[in-house]
């Protein structure tokens, strides 16, 4: 290729970036708002609900987004878009009465149409959504008439009302969505109490209130979300006045935050859970006295108290006990004296040496956290070698179900335990990375599926982490809680369990 | 010159290409499924396999690499994996950033350096020689974030003169620029130092004190030209370095540039923006040591344009 | 050049200041250097400094008041005392033990990177900037190639693809500092193949190695040694930046890059943190570049003269 050509290409490259720079501003923000400002960590990835795979993406986009159902404070699941629900004699088909008068930032109004328009094209193979599979349970989606929707599942399905809360599910605009069609991000038209504003990638978002919102109408005119990616950069942004709410912030910073003047601290608990996964399928851990000696010897007490300054909720079953329903189960008690007699009766009286894999930033003080189990097993005899690949390849090895031992966080994007206990319980599961097999259990997942009666499935799931937590193919650590820092003159942001934030009450008084 | 610059550019396309194999090979060689980073790690195999689909990489690696330089020649660097978004709005804006930053490190980092440099040859073994070297050795083996933090803590938390973090106004630039350029001009103030040594204590430069010359004219007229080569090489080299490598920088400062940009698509296996920034940077690096060749060849007339 | 004269006259010779070194008993060698090192007012604090380093590292093991990997999450982050003279680290660490038993790690580290870059990088861009043309040319576009992944990028890369740990960690810093010293070696050599007693050299029909090694090295060696001793932070502050990836050394390795990497998040509350680990980088590569100093004055002929 001529060289002259070459460079007029790189320098369209770069002049194209410069230019869509300005592509990306959408409506322009009017003059003198103070906005409210905001400083995250992490950059949304896109503005199309379809395609969000992670928490600060999704905290974007359920600012301009709506779901037809939405947990409560409470955590229970209440109509958003939809009004009301019933559910026909055979548990397959659901019909939902839409909420009326409602319009999508773009003009066009939000009806039936709309909802099978959303499902219809997470559920295209063309579309290639990444989380395709959180509607996997839907069968198809009928209009009834303008307000009413039918949806029909392929089996009986209870948790399709949690389901229905996810954030991949969030009902976008037929028309913006056929017109936009995958570049929905560019200008994203939802029916939430915000609208894009601008965005410059890596750099900054504002979302401004949508003024013909159907609801209560935001109480901030903007919200400025800025990517500040470092810990204390956000910290010092928090104290100094120049953000008025910070995500994230590291637990070893909470004391002093604390005694700052003009900030104050806001404590959340979680869905995540922090647990430590052993591989069932290699030796010494397909031995059930190991992998409970394993369990007697890790002080999770301490670790909470220690390493995470108490920011934390303490558990011992793979779902957060914060989570409605979900079984309250007591992590096992800290005893390395019968952590060796154990490890002795399995034949291994002088302990043993394993890989121990761990993230590195990925989840709160997790390396500290595998710094200190390494040092809490070392008391029984045995001796852990830590490794912390780059996440990309860690991830691949995961997948691979071949590591023995491994420090990891599962989060729960709807708080209904059947979406993540199919994944990472079920011996058919893409997240059981440590190989757990329990015909029981399984049996119990299959179950608790059709079982539409509340108490009847709880207690299904109850057995079904009780079992796992019998057979100890895990050690639950924690439940993660949420620290958002905040300027005392904020009012109104709500952090919820589900790790999102809502900002249509938030304000700077 | 004409004909050395117009071969040197014509050299472009071997470098661009050894790139574009190199980068392509490596980040394949990683481990790591772009597909699972895009939809998760927990994310079911159909979701994966829908993703991997979609992405294109499903086909077999040399069918890709083939799709992709057929793309680069009609000017089309694909789409981010990770975003979606066309690659060259996720370079663009980032590429400028940092290059103003960069930029604006090397030239603070240049000017402090060579002066530093030069007084300190002059006035070499004083106190002034000594304590420069104190402080050019801290200034080069202090953590970035430990100085960005530090000025930040000082300049905007306690002093409030300065923004924190962000891009909008002149006054962000001036945080970074140091936290970049200190060490910078560390580095440079020693070479050019030990450079302008070497050079004063040639032959003919006795000559010239021999002759009666002033000193200050012997150093400005004899010494300091001729050692600037190695200090222009190393200049061209830092800028190359700030340009890719001051990840810790952005990140601190929430300045939004390319090394971080490329950070995090490595870490997301968003191979069309690691393969499009690494070949803009190839670009630049080229660009930076014609430069680099060109003033050589100006500082000392006796090297030939071959 | 004094050695002008010798090569004129047909029989090509060692320079002849390096007949006479080599001619001297060694007792009376080591003792002129000691001599002339003596001269640089800084040439022994420095090599104390190494030395004092260097016999820490041996005897950390044994002086180390703490057990360097022993937790004590009831005293994390507490401030320096006379019970933990640089206060404890995230787990209760002692940071005075880890620093102790870390100096192995680290002087090793940043000795073997920087010696390994110029071992590969410093005969690449003599041999480059010597013969000229295609070589040149080609090895020069190589650079390039490397450089296109600029600063820790390539590190990253690397370690990527061969796995996280101290010895890949060192590995791809060596590698990632390949092409400042070749572009380095390069510049300079330029410049000094063009001197007159090269050129009498050659037409002697001397060998190139013997050129190269013999009146080439000795003439660009300065910066080179300067930008190595240089480099020695900046290859433990590398490390550091892979270890906060989670790529350097593995945990609980107490290499201070590492250190360093994990007190990151720490520096507002516990900056102690960083600062024993970080300060003592800083001594450390002060004496390396003291010492480096004053041996290169007793080494040099040219220095020596002055």
């Amino acid at each position: 290729m001529p060289t002259s050509r070459l460079f007029r290409r790189l320098g369209v490259l770069v002049g194209t970036g410069l230019v869509s720079a300005s592509l990306w501003t959408a409506p322009v923000l009017a003059q003198n708002i103070k906005p409210l400002r905001y400083a995250t960590g992490t950059d949304a990835q896109t503005l199309d609900p379809q395609f969000v795979t992670d928490i600060p993406t999704a905290r974007v986009v359920t600012q301009i987004h709506e779901t037809l159902i939405y947990p409560n404070s409470a955590g229970e699941m209440v109509g958003v878009l939809a009004e009301s629900w019933d559910v026909s004699e055979d548990k397959l088909s659901w019909t939902f009465h839409l909420r009326k008068g409602i319009k999508f930032h773009d003009g066009t109004p939000f009806n039936a149409a709309a909802v099978k328009f959303t499902f219809d094209r997470i559920m295209a193979k063309e579309t290639a959504a990444p989380r395709a599979s959180s509607a996997a349970a839907i069968d198809s989606v009928e209009v009834k008439d303008e307000h009413t929707v039918i949806i029909k599942t392929k089996s009986p399905y209870a948790p399709l009302l949690a389901q229905l809360s996810a954030y991949n599910l969030a009902i976008i605009s037929p028309s913006a969505g056929v017109k936009l069609n995958n570049e929905y991000s560019r200008a994203p038209a939802g029916t939430g109490p915000f609208k894009l504003g601008k965005w410059t990638p890596g750099e900054k978002l504002t979302i401004i209130r949508n003024d013909e919102y159907w609801g209560k109408k935001a109480a901030s005119a903007a919200v400025e979300f800025t990517v500040v990616p470092e810990d204390s950069a956000r910290v010092l942004m928090l104290m100094s006045g120049e953000a008025d709410v910070v995500s994230n912030v590291p637990p070893i910073m909470v004391n002093r935050l604390k005694g700052a003047p003009g900030v104050k601290i806001v404590e959340q608990t979680g869905y995540r859970t922090i647990y430590v996964g052993l591989n069932l399928d290699t030796k010494p851990f397909d031995d059930l006295k190991v992998r409970q000696a394993i369990a007697h010897a890790i002080d999770t007490k301490l670790l909470l108290s220690g390493v995470m300054n108490n920011i934390g909720t303490a558990g011992g079953g793979l779902e957060s006990t914060v989570i409605p329903g979900s079984a309250k189960i007591a992590p096992y008690p800290y005893n390395p004296e019968l952590s060796k007699k154990l490890l002795a009766e399995a034949g291994y009286p002088n302990g043993f040496t394993i890989d121990f894999y761990i993230t590195t930033g990925r989840y709160i003080n997790d390396k500290q956290l595998g710094e200190a189990i390494q040092a809490q097993l070392a008391k029984v005899g045995i001796k852990v070698n830590l490794q912390s690949p780059e996440f990309g390849a860690y991830s691949a090895m995961l997948r691979q179900k071949k590591i023995p031992m491994f420090l990891l966080g599962k989060g729960s994007p709807t708080g209904d335990p059947d979406f993540t206990l199919t994944i990472n319980v079920h011996s058919e599961g893409t997240g059981n990375y440590g190989n757990y097999r329990n015909d029981k259990v399984d049996r119990l997942l299959t179950e608790q599926r059709s079982t539409v009666e509340v108490a009847k499935r709880n207690e299904q799931l109850r057995q079904v982490l009780q079992q796992s937590y019998d057979d100890v193919p895990w050690i639950v650590l924690f439940y993660e809680n949420q620290i958002f820092g905040e300027r005392e003159n904020v009012r109104g942001v709500e952090v919820l369990p589900n790790e999102n934030v809502l900002f249509v009450n938030a304000k700077v008084e | 010159m004409i004909t050395f610059l117009a071969r040197r550019l014509s050299q472009l396309v071997p470098v661009l290409v050894g790139v574009s194999v190199i980068v392509f090979l490596m980040i394949h060689l990683i481990p790591g499924d772009p597909a699972v980073l895009v939809a998760g790690i927990d994310a079911t195999k159909e979701d994966v396999a829908a993703v991997r689909q979609s992405l294109g990489l499903d086909k077999p690696l040399v069918m890709q690499y083939g799709e992709f330089v057929g793309r680069v020649a009609t000017g089309d660097f694909g789409k981010s994996f990770r975003t979606g978004r066309p690659v060259s709005e996720e370079i663009g804006v980032r590429y400028w950033n940092t290059m103003i930053l960069g930029l604006s490190a090397v030239v603070f980092g240049t000017l402090l350096g060579v002066i530093t440099g030069i007084l300190t040859a002059v006035y070499r073994n004083g106190w002034f020689d000594s304590s420069i070297l104190a402080v050019s050795l801290l200034g080069i083996s202090i953590p970035s974030f430990f100085l960005g933090i530090s000025l930040m803590l000082l300049f905007s938390v306690y002093l409030g003169w300065l923004p924190l973090t962000g891009m909008d106004s002149w006054k962000n630039l001036i945080l970074p620029t140091l936290t970049l350029g200190i060490p910078n001009a560390a580095i440079i103030s020693r070479i050019t130092r030990s450079s302008l040594v070497e050079v004063l204590n040639q032959d003919y430069v006795r000559t010239a004190r021999a002759k009666g010359l002033k000193e200050s004219v012997v150093v400005g007229h004899h010494g300091v030209r001729n050692a600037l080569i190695p200090v222009v090489t190393v200049v061209g080299l830092q800028m190359g370095y700030l340009l890719g490598g001051a990840v810790v920088t952005e990140t601190v400062f929430a300045w939004p540039g390319i090394g971080r940009l490329i950070v995090q698509s490595i870490a997301a296996r968003d191979f069309p923006v690691v393969q499009a920034s690494v070949l803009l940077l190839a670009l630049t690096f080229v660009m930076i040591n014609l430069l680099t060749d060109v003033l050589y060849r100006i500082l000392d007339p006796r090297i030939k344009f071959k | 050049m004094s050695s002008n004269a010798n090569l004129m006259s047909g029989n090509p010779r060692p320079a002849p200041v390096a007949v006479e070194e080599a001619s001297r008993p060694a007792s009376s060698r080591i003792r002129q250097i000691l001599k002339q090192m003596r001269k640089s007012k800084f040439a022994l604090p420095g090599g104390a400094i190494v030395l004092i380093f260097i016999i820490l590292a041996i005897l950390a093991p044994w002086i180390a008041p703490h057990d360097p990997y022993a937790n004590d999450l009831m005293a994390m982050l507490l401030p320096p005392s006379a019970e933990h003279p640089f206060g404890t680290d995230e787990l209760g660490r002692d940071i005075l033990s880890r620093v102790l038993v870390g100096a192995r790690l680290s002087l090793v580290e940043g000795l073997f990177s920087v010696s390994l870059a110029m071992l590969i990088g410093v005969p690449t861009g003599m041999i480059s900037g010597y013969v000229g043309g295609r070589t040149d040319t080609v090895i020069m576009r190589i650079i390039d190639v490397m450089l296109a992944f600029p600063g820790v990028l390539l590190a990253i890369v690397i370690v990527s693809i061969l796995g996280p740990s101290l010895v890949n960690a060192m590995i791809a810093v060596a590698i990632y500092t390949v092409p400042i010293f070749a572009r380095l070696a390069r510049g300079s050599t330029l410049s000094v193949k063009e001197e007159p007693y090269i050129e009498a050299c050659q037409s002697a029909g001397m060998r190139h190695s013997r050129i190269l090694l013999r009146h080439i090295f000795p003439n660009i060696a300065s910066t080179l040694w300067v930008m190595a001793a240089l480099r020695v932070a900046l290859a433990i502050l590398t490390a550091s930046s892979l270890s906060f990836l989670g790529l350097g050394a593995q945990a609980p390795s107490p290499e201070w890059g590492a250190m360093l990497a994990a007190g990151r998040n720490y520096m507002l509350v516990a900056p102690h943190v960083v600062i024993f680990p970080g300060g003592a980088i800083v001594l450390l590569v002060l004496g390396i570049n003291l010492f480096q100093d004053g041996l290169r004055l007793a080494l040099d002929p040219k220095m020596a003269e002055r």
